[in-house]
C-alpha cells in the first residue's frame, strides 16, 4: 500500500475551513437576492381556517407573503419511503392540512433576513385543531408489508419455542428510544436562481444528484437545466438527504417574486420541517445453554412512522447478523403517529438496536455469570446466521481483544457496586458495534498532467468527514503524486455520478471509483508509450505493465513514471472516468444510482455478507449524593478492512463514540403529549454532551484485509462509532449501581428513585 | 425580532427616567433577554442599555460586608480569590451557571432577575401561558409535560421554575438589593425581591417601573467561608439544575451553630429551606442528622408527575452538600 493510504493525513482544506474561506452553499449570495422566512402551524392537527397576511405584508421591507392560496407554481415529489426523493410524501401548503405541529403554513419573503422573520411572526392563523398523538403505540402497530412482499420484515429459522424451552438461562427485556434530531450545526438552507428556465440551487446536501433529478422532474425541466451545489457541507448526519418542502417551498418562492431567495431556516423550525429518528421499542428474547451459546434469539423493533410515511429502517437486519444461533425470529413493525416524517440519523438501524439487543446481552451474562466479553466470544460465528453465507471478513474478537488489553477489562471486579472512587460508584461495561458494508456504483473523472498534478471531479459530498482528503489521497497514492498536487472537486451535479453520501458509502465506493480511474490512466499511457518508437517501454505488450506508486513496470523489470510517460503524449495530460461496478451490483441497481437513487448491494450478497465490526467498554461513575453519571473512559477497537486516513477515520470513530455517550444520557426531544409538540426545539435544552462531559476516548484501529468489498479493500465507518456506546454505557451503570436501564436517555432522575 | 427603540444614558439617573415608560426593559448583559426577544416572547418598544453605566460594575469584599455593583460580571466576581476565600459558595453557584462565554458578559444583577426556562413560557405556539400571556392558562398544568417545574411556591395559574444559581446563595445568606427609580433609592431583603406566582405569574419581582437593580449585598457571616454549591444536572456544564443546594456550615465544637440551605432547581423563585437549618441547630453533624435535614428540606413540597424525582434528588443533594462540607472540616 502506497504511503499516502493507511496513514495520518490532515485534512486538505483544514485551513480554509477555520479560517472561514471555505465557502458552504449559503455564502452563496446571488445579486439581488432576497429572504425567505417560514412561518409555521402552531397545532399539530387540524386545518387552517384563515390566514391574515396583512400585518405580513405592512411590515417594512416585506416583499411578498406566499400562502397555500397564493404561492405559484409550487412543485412537489414524491417521498422517500414511495420510491421518490422527498423527505416526505405529504407536502405543506398544498392546502389547508396540518398533519403536525411545526409545519409550514405560510412563505415571506423580504429585504431582509430579519424583516422576512419577523414577517413570518406576525402571519396570523387561525386553525380548526383535532385530536393526535405524537408517540407511537406498539399496541397500535403493524408488521411492515405483511402478506405482501415481507422483504425479510419477518424472518423465522429455526425453532424459537424449542430453543426457548431447552435453555439454561433466558432474558426477555423491552427497550425503548426517544426521538432525537441530528442538529447539524451548520442550518438547513437553500438558495433559488431562476434564470427563465435555468435553475440554480445553493443548498448543503448529501445528495446533490437525487435534488437535481428530483427538482428537474418536478418541473418538467431536462436535468441540465439545474444546476445543483453543495461544496461544503457543516454536518449532515442523515437530515440532508432527502428533497424537504422548505427547499421546494424557495423554488417556488424564487419563481414567485422573479429574484433569487435565500432561506435560513431556523433552529427551531429545523426540529420539524425535515427528518429525524423515530422514537422505538425494540424486545428482545434471548435464551442460552449453560456455555452460553444461544439457543433462541428474537428481536421485534417497532418504531414510529407518520401517518403518511412508512420509515422502514430495518435494525432486525442487522442484529439478526450478529451471533450464532440455530433458532432467530425477528419482526420488523410499525406504528403511526401525527409527526413529520422521520428518517435516517447516524447509524439509522443500528443504534436504537444495539441498546437493546447488547443491553440484553448483558443481562444475559449476568444471567449465566459469564463474563459478558466471554458470552460474545462463544457466540461469534463466521457464517451470517439467517443467510448461510460466510462473512468477507470479520474480526468482532480480534476488537474486543484489543480493547479489553488497552481499557485493562481483567482488572473489572464483577460484582454489582464492588468498585467505588470516593463519593463515586464505579461500573464498567461493554458491547459490540458493527456497520453493514453497503456498496453502490460510482464514477470519478481523474485527469494527470506531465507536470504532476491531478484533477478529481465526482458529484459526491465531503460532509465533514475529510472527503476531499481521502479522495486526493487515494489518487496521489495510485499516482504517484503528493496529496496536495491532488485537487478534488465534487459538490455539484453535473459531475460525474457519485452516491448518495448515506449509509457510510463515499469512501469504499466513490473512493473505489477515483482507484479505478488512476489504474485506467496507467493502462491508457502503457498503452500510448509501448507503441512509441523510443523510450524505456517501447515494444512491451502493455497489458503488462503494471501501475505501481505513479510508475509503470514492465515485466523485465523497464520502467517509467507516470509523469515522464505523460510528458511524451502530445497532449501533455490524460483524462479519464473510473468506474466502480461491484459484481454484486446487479443492473437495477446500478440504474437506480445513476438516476439519483440509492442503489445499494449489500450487506449481504450471494457470495458474503460484508460488515465491519467493533467493541467498545466503556467506566461510569456515578454519584451517591447528585447521582450525576459521568463516563471518565471510554475505548473502542474498530475493524473495517483497509484505513484510507488513520486521522480522519479516528476522528468519525470518536465522534461516533461522543455521539453514543449523548444518546446514552443526554440527548432526546422532548415532547407534549397533550399537544403532539417538540418542547426542547433549540441547542440550549436539547442536550448534548459539552466539553467537560467527554473525559479519555481512545480509539484503536485494527488491520484487517477483505479482498471482496471494493479493490481498496474499505468498509464504511462513518456510523459505526455510535452503535455500541449507550449499552456499554447502560452496562456500565448497571454493573456501577444494580439498576437497569431499558429506556433512553439514563438519567438522575431515573437512578434517583431507586 | 419586533423594531424596538434603543438607549444608553450614561448615569443612572437619566437611565431610571427612560425605564420608566410604558413598553420599556431595561437590558444589561442580555443574554436572556436577547434570546427572548428572537424568539417573540418580549416585545419591548424600547430598550435602555444601562451596560454603559460603569459606575454599577465594581464590587469588594469588606470586613462585614460583600457588596457587588449589579454590572459586575459573572465571570470576574466567580474567579475573584477575595470571593472563593470569603464565600466559595458564591463563586460556585456563578461557575456552575450558564457557559463561559455568557459568564463573560452577563451579570449579577441581569442573572438574579433572570426568566423562567418554561418551555410553555418560551415557545409562543403554545396558546396557554399564564405568565407570557395573563388570563391564557398553564400547558404545562394541562396536561404538560412538568419534569423541569417547580415543586414549592407554584400556584394554580403558574410552576414555572426559577432558573438560577446565584440566587440561592443570596437568598439562604440574607443578601440585599439596593435599587434605584424615578422616587430615589431603597433596599429590599432577597427573600423580598421576587413574589410566588399566585394568580399573577406576569409579576415576578417587586421592582416597579423605572426600578434599576443598582447593588447587592451580604453580611459577612461564619457559615460563609465552610460553603459550597452542589448543582445535580445532566451534564456536566451548561444545564440547568435538576436539584441544587446553596448550603454553608458554622460549627460549635461537635454540634451546628448556623447552617444556611438554599434550593434550586425546585422552586418558583429561590427558595431557603428553614425548616432543614433549624433541624440541624444545635445538632452534630452526622450522615444521619445531614440525610434527615434533607428529608426536612422537601417534607412540604408538592411535586407535579413529572417532578416527583426532585424530592428525592434535592434530599440527597442537601445531605450530599452539608457532608462534604464536614469531610471539608476534616471530619470535625
Amino acid at each position: 500500500m502506497a504511503t499516502t493510504l493507511n496513514t495520518r493525513v490532515t485534512r486538505t482544506d483544514a485551513r480554509r475551513k477555520v479560517t472561514g474561506a471555505a465557502t458552504y452553499a449559503a455564502d452563496e449570495i446571488p445579486a439581488g437576492m432576497l429572504h425567505g422566512a417560514l412561518a409555521c402551524s402552531a397545532i399539530a392537527v387540524g386545518t387552517v381556517s384563515s390566514i391574515d397576511t396583512s400585518a405580513a405584508e405592512a411590515e417594512p421591507g416585506v416583499v411578498a407573503v406566499f400562502t397555500h392560496e397564493t404561492l405559484p407554481d409550487y412543485k412537489t415529489v414524491k417521498g422517500f419511503y414511495a420510491g421518490g426523493p422527498g423527505s416526505a410524501s405529504f407536502w405543506p401548503m398544498e392546502g389547508t392540512e396540518i398533519k403536525y405541529a411545526g409545519q409550514p403554513v405560510a412563505y415571506v419573503v423580504a429585504e431582509t433576513a430579519a424583516a422576512a422573520r419577523r414577517g413570518a411572526d406576525l402571519v396570523r392563523v387561525e386553525y380548526q385543531e383535532a385530536d393526535s398523538r405524537i408517540h407511537m403505540s406498539p399496541e397500535d402497530s403493524f408488521v411492515i408489508g405483511a402478506g405482501e412482499d415481507s422483504d425479510g420484515m419477518v424472518l423465522t429459522k429455526g425453532d424459537l419455542q424449542a430453543g426457548l424451552d431447552g435453555a439454561a438461562q433466558s432474558v426477555d427485556m423491552t427497550f425503548t428510544t426517544p426521538f432525537q434530531h441530528h442538529n447539524p450545526m451548520e442550518m438547513f438552507s437553500a438558495t433559488a436562481e431562476w434564470r427563465g428556465d435555468r435553475l440554480t440551487v445553493w443548498m448543503p446536501s448529501q445528495s446533490v444528484r437525487t435534488l437535481r433529478a428530483g427538482i428537474a422532474g418536478a418541473y418538467g425541466l431536462p436535468e441540465t437545466s439545474v444546476r445543483v451545489i453543495s461544496p461544503f457541507v457543516g454536518g449532515a448526519f442523515g437530515a440532508k438527504a432527502g428533497i424537504t418542502p422548505y427547499t421546494m417551498l424557495t423554488i417556488a418562492a424564487a419563481k414567485g417574486v422573479g429574484a433569487p431567495v435565500r432561506l435560513i431556516v431556523t433552529r427551531p423550525q429545523m426540529y420539524t420541517v425535515a427528518t429525524f429518528r423515530p422514537e422505538t421499542e425494540q424486545k428482545f428474547r434471548l435464551a442460552a445453554d449453560a456455555d452460553g451459546k444461544l439457543t433462541a434469539f428474537e428481536h421485534i423493533e417497532t418504531s414510529q412512522t407518520s401517518q403518511f410515511d412508512s420509515v422502514v429502517n430495518p435494525g432486525t437486519h442487522i442484529t439478526r447478523a450478529m451471533y450464532g444461533c440455530p433458532n432467530i425470529r425477528t419482526e420488523q413493525r410499525l406504528s403511526r403517529s401525527d409527526t413529520n416524517t422521520g428518517g435516517f440519523m447516524r447509524a439509522p438501524n443500528e443504534m436504537q438496536t444495539f441498546w437493546g439487543l447488547e443491553s440484553a446481552m448483558d443481562e444475559l451474562a449476568w444471567k449465566l455469570n459469564m463474563d459478558p466479553v466471554e458470552l460474545r466470544r462463544v457466540n461469534d460465528t463466521k457464517k451470517h446466521p439467517t443467510e448461510g453465507v460466510p462473512f468477507s471478513s470479520r474480526s468482532l474478537m480480534e476488537s474486543y481483544d484489543a480493547v479489553s488489553e488497552s481499557f485493562g477489562w481483567a482488572d473489572r471486579s464483577p460484582e454489582i457496586g464492588s468498585m467505588t472512587d470516593g463519593d463515586w460508584l464505579v461500573g464498567y461495561g461493554c458491547a459490540t458495534a458493527t456497520y453493514p458494508t453497503n456498496i453502490l456504483a460510482s464514477n470519478a473523472r481523474v485527469r494527470m498532467q506531465a507536470s504532476g498534478g491531478a484533477y478529481v471531479a465526482l458529484a459526491a459530498h465531503d460532509v465533514g468527514t475529510g472527503t476531499y482528503t481521502i479522495m486526493a489521497q487515494i489518487a496521489a497514492a495510485r499516482l504517484g503524486l503528493p496529496v496536495e498536487a491532488v485537487d478534488v472537486v465534487m459538490g455539484e451535479a453535473s459531475f460525474p455520478v457519485a452516491p448518495i453520501s448515506g449509509g457510510s458509502t463515499t469512501a469504499a465506493s466513490a473512493g473505489s471509483a477515483v482507484h479505478d480511474g488512476c489504474l485506467k490512466i496507467g493502462r491508457q499511457v502503457a498503452s500510448r508509450v509501448s507503441a512509441m518508437s523510443d523510450g524505456p517501454l517501447a515494444g512491451v505488450d502493455p497489458s503488462t505493465v503494471t501501475l505501481e506508486d505513479g510508475t509503470l513496470r514492465g515485466p523485465d523489470g523497464q520502467s517509467q513514471s507516470l509523469a515522464e510517460a505523460l510528458s511524451m503524449l502530445p497532449e501533455g495530460e490524460i483524462e479519464v472516468i473510473g468506474e466502480f461496478r461491484h459484481p454484486a451490483l446487479t443492473d437495477q441497481l446500478v440504474a437506480a444510482t445513476f438516476k439519483g437513487g440509492y442503489g445499494s448491494a449489500g450487506p449481504v450478497t450471494p457470495e458474503f455478507a460484508m460488515f465491519a465490526f467493533g467493541a467498545e467498554m466503556v467506566e461510569v461513575h456515578v454519584n451517591r449524593w447528585t447521582h450525576e453519571i459521568r463516563v471518565p473512559r471510554i475505548h473502542g477497537a474498530f475493524t473495517a478492512g483497509t484505513w484510507l486516513n488513520r486521522k480522519t477515520s479516528h476522528s468519525q470513530l470518536l465522534g461516533g463514540m461522543v455521539w453514543g455517550i449523548s444518546s446514552a444520557l443526554h440527548e432526546a426531544t422532548e415532547v407534549d403529549k397533550a399537544r403532539s409538540r417538540f418542547l426542547n426545539a433549540n441547542i440550549a435544552e436539547y442536550l448534548i454532551p459539552v466539553n467537560a462531559d467527554i473525559r479519555e476516548v481512545r480509539v484503536e484501529m485494527l488491520e484487517e484485509q477483505d479482498d471482496y468489498v471494493n479493490p481498496l479493500g474499505v468498509k464504511g465507518i462513518g456510523e459505526m462509532g455510535i452503535v455500541g456506546t449507550a449499552a456499554a454505557i447502560g452496562n456500565a451503570v448497571y454493573h456501577a449501581t444494580g439498576q437497569r436501564f431499558t429506556s433512553l436517555p439514563i438519567r438522575m432522575s431515573g437512578l434517583v428513585s431507586s | 425580532m419586533k423594531n424596538f427603540s434603543y438607549s444608553s444614558p450614561g448615569n443612572l439617573g437619566d437611565a431610571t427616567e427612560a425605564a420608566k415608560a410604558d413598553g420599556t426593559l431595561i437590558i444589561a448583559g442580555g443574554t436572556t433577554m436577547v434570546d427572548l426577544m428572537k424568539i417573540g416572547v418580549l416585545e419591548p418598544e424600547t430598550l435602555v442599555d444601562i451596560s454603559g453605566i460603569g459606575s454599577l460594575e465594581s464590587y469588594e469584599v469588606g470586613s462585614d460586608r460583600m457588596r457587588f455593583g449589579a454590572l459586575a460580571k459573572m465571570a470576574t466576581v466567580a474567579d475573584d480569590q477575595a470571593v472563593i476565600d470569603a464565600f466559595p459558595a458564591l463563586s460556585e453557584t456563578l461557575w456552575k451557571a450558564a457557559s463561559p462565554q455568557l459568564r463573560n458578559v452577563a451579570t449579577l444583577g441581569g442573572n438574579i432577575l433572570q426568566r423562567t426556562r418554561c418551555p410553555y413560557f418560551r415557545d409562543t405556539a403554545y396558546a396557554q401561558c399564564n405568565k407570557r400571556d395573563p388570563g391564557s392558562g398553564c400547558a404545562a398544568l394541562d396536561g404538560g409535560e412538568t419534569a423541569h417545574h417547580a415543586i414549592f411556591g407554584g400556584s394554580d395559574a403558574c410552576v414555572a421554575m426559577y432558573p438560577g444559581d446565584l440566587a440561592q446563595a443570596l437568598v439562604a445568606f440574607d443578601a440585599k438589593v439596593v435599587v434605584q427609580g424615578p422616587g430615589g433609592t431603597r433596599t429590599i431583603p432577597f427573600n423580598e425581591l421576587h413574589v410566588r406566582p399566585g394568580d399573577n405569574p406576569e409579576v415576578e419581582t417587586v421592582l416597579k417601573p423605572g426600578e434599576i437593580v443598582t447593588e447587592i449585598s451580604l453580611p459577612i457571616i461564619p457559615a460563609m467561608a465552610n460553603s459550597i454549591y452542589l448543582k445535580a444536572r445532566d451534564r456536566e456544564s451548561y444545564a440547568f439544575a435538576s436539584a441544587s443546594a446553596a448550603v454553608g456550615v458554622e460549627m460549635e465544637g461537635e454540634t451546628v451553630r448556623d447552617v444556611r440551605v438554599g434550593l434550586g432547581g425546585v422552586a418558583s423563585v429561590p427558595w431557603r429551606a428553614t425548616a432543614a437549618e433549624d433541624s440541624l441547630r444545635g445538632q452534630p453533624l452526622t450522615e444521619e442528622t445531614a440525610r434527615e435535614a434533607g428529608r426536612i428540606a422537601f417534607e412540604e413540597a408538592e411535586p407535579l408527575d413529572g417532578s416527583a424525582y426532585k424530592i428525592a434528588l434535592g434530599a440527597d443533594v442537601v445531605a450530599g452538600a452539608l457532608m462534604t462540607l464536614k469531610s471539608r472540616m476534616g471530619g470535625k
